[in-house]
């Protein structure tokens, strides 16, 4: 019989080592983290659980400082446009002031002065300041209107306008026009004070305004003031300080003749500071019948009470206009007043200039 | 009992074609609507940009005028360009020496093409006043009443405005929702934009 005879064959040992379960009785040993593949074991739930946790409150604490640099940026750049508007409209109202005759901010007054200048339609209650120009020819009448609510095209609380003339070229001529100069304004506040009413030559006055600017709905706001000093009044703008006066007599002031008869400024009375010829202006307030003798030196002013209309206006006689040479003021109550250089007639509701 | 070895065969038997059908249709869907998004807000962030662009330049006008101490003018033509010259002079094109106005102007760039600048990959339309703007050398606006732009982007629903108000000459910027086309709708400028 024959026999193969050769090497034994060698059966196939199970690869312990490579079995992921071990065998009865043996214990099973622990395996890397890291496969015999190489691949990664994952993550547990909780793991992942922790990790999105941590990385939430990462990106919500960034995102927190991110929207919170973005406001503040906002914030600044909304302050910035508001310092430079407030400027800017201040500037503009400024240069309006300096311009102007007379600035009025008593109701009532502007209401005298203003009489069919209103054609915008201002409430009383609105209107904060007249302006009167130099050629008393105009006026500028600046009112602040609420803003009604849900209005979106003005911020609230209130638009600041102003009725007047105002041309391409920036002059006080054509057609008086309604206009929104800023919205958003919290307060407009003209302030005139009579500092210098006894003084030798006139009533100087400070006139400063109180403009604030806001952006509602935040509560951003940008206040100031502007004026002081740097506005003084000419002497013949008592038509508000007479107000402002209350029961102070005007004639008791330095610097103006009052009475009847022959007013005329003299040099003799320099040292008791009344009606000194040395006065830049010389101011007179007749309170009845008299003749004024001006200056062609000065600048004369004439103060007379009531409108325009109580008078008749005429020269050597009816038939002859006024002149400054010679202006002959007759009202039927107050009597007759010759006036010779005069500049200037200041009644109630305007003025005259020669 | 689902055994190791069924579920290792599981895994290695890949996703049925259903599965991959719903799959890429969600996820066209979801790209669809991100995408249609997208592109509306690029379009409003366009127009933004223009807007503030434009803001921008009659700012630098406006102080121009200031600096040359003279009126400058802002001409517009159609599309979306904007130009700046003396109010009164005697230039001509080709002579801005002596136009002050112009060569006050930072850089010497004296106008302003909305469609080379940040609305260029985009139709941008442009809806001004018949007057030019003018602006005095006291930084007002000469023009009698407030002067709008409207600025828009072929699709978007949105409209910015740019206001520049008489006389004091604020600019301030809005938006209105049109549903595409320009209306007489006004325009919002009381919320921050």
């Amino acid at each position: 019989m024959n026999t193969i005879s050769g090497p034994p064959t060698q059966q196939p040992q199970p690869n312990l080592s490579r079995t992921p379960w071990p065998l009865v009785g043996q214990k099973r040993q622990r395996t890397n983290p890291i496969g015999p593949q190489g691949r990664a074991r994952g993550f547990s739930l909780m793991e992942l659980m922790v990790a999105v946790v941590v990385g939430g409150a990462v990106l919500f604490s960034v995102g927190t400082v991110l929207i919170a640099q973005i406001e503040l940026a906002r914030v600044t750049e909304s302050s910035q446009r508001l310092r430079d508007n407030w400027s800017r409209l201040a500037q503009f109202i400024e240069s309006e002031i300096i311009l102007s005759e007379r600035i009025l901010s008593d109701p009532t007054l502007i209401g005298v002065i203003a009489g069919s200048g209103n054609v915008c339609g201002y409430a009383s209650s609105e209107i904060k300041l007249a302006l009167v120009s130099n050629d008393s020819a105009s006026v500028i009448i600046y009112a602040l209107q609420p803003v009604a609510s849900g209005d979106v095209q003005w911020r609230g609380p209130n638009l600041l306008k102003r009725c007047g003339k105002l041309d391409s070229s920036g002059a006080l001529v054509g057609a008086i026009s309604d206009q929104v100069l800023a919205d958003g304004v919290v307060a407009f506040t003209p302030l005139i004070t009579v500092e210098t009413l006894n003084s030798l030559s006139s009533a100087g006055r400070n006139v400063t305004v109180e403009l604030s600017l806001g952006t509602a709905p935040s509560a951003t706001t940008y206040s100031g003031r502007f004026g002081g000093q740097a506005r003084v009044n000419p002497a013949y703008n008592f038509l508000n300080d007479r107000a402002n006066q209350g029961s102070v007599n005007l004639c008791d002031a330095a610097g103006i003749l009052c009475g009847s008869g022959t007013l005329q400024f003299s040099t003799s009375n320099c040292s008791t500071g009344s009606a000194c010829d040395l006065a830049f202006i010389h101011q007179y307030h007749p309170s009845g019948s008299s003749t004024i003798l001006g200056s062609s030196l000065h600048e004369d002013v004439i103060y007379f009470p009531g409108n325009r209309s109580d008078y008749s206006l005429y020269g050597v006689s009816s038939s002859f206009p006024c002149t400054r040479q010679l202006c002959t003021v007759y009202g039927s109550t107050f009597g007759t007043v010759t006036i010779s250089q005069g500049d200037v007639l200041v009644f109630q509701d305007g003025d005259l200039r020669f | 009992m689902v055994s190791v070895a069924s579920a290792r065969k599981r895994l290695k038997r890949g996703f049925s074609l259903v599965e991959l059908m719903i799959t890429v249709a969600i996820i066209g869907v979801f790209s669809s609507v991100v995408v249609g998004s997208m592109a509306e807000t690029r379009r409003r962030a366009t127009t933004r940009l223009a807007a503030q662009d434009l803001l921008g330049f009659f700012d630098a006008v406006r102080r121009s005028a200031m600096a040359s101490g003279r009126e400058c003018r802002v001409s517009f033509t159609a599309p979306s360009s904007f130009s700046v010259v003396e109010h009164h002079t005697s230039a001509t094109a080709g002579q801005l020496g002596l136009d002050r106005c112009a060569r006050a102007f930072s850089g010497g760039a004296a106008s302003l093409n909305l469609a080379q600048g940040s609305a260029s990959a985009a139709s941008l339309q442009v809806v001004a006043p018949t007057d030019d703007l003018l602006l005095t050398p006291l930084g007002t606006v000469a023009n009698g009443d407030t002067q709008i732009y409207y600025l828009s982007i072929e699709g978007s629903s949105l409209e910015r405005c740019i206001a520049v108000l008489a006389p004091v000459g604020f600019i301030r910027m809005g938006q209105r929702t049109s549903g595409g086309a320009m209306t007489t709708a006004p325009c919002n400028y009381v919320a921050g934009y």
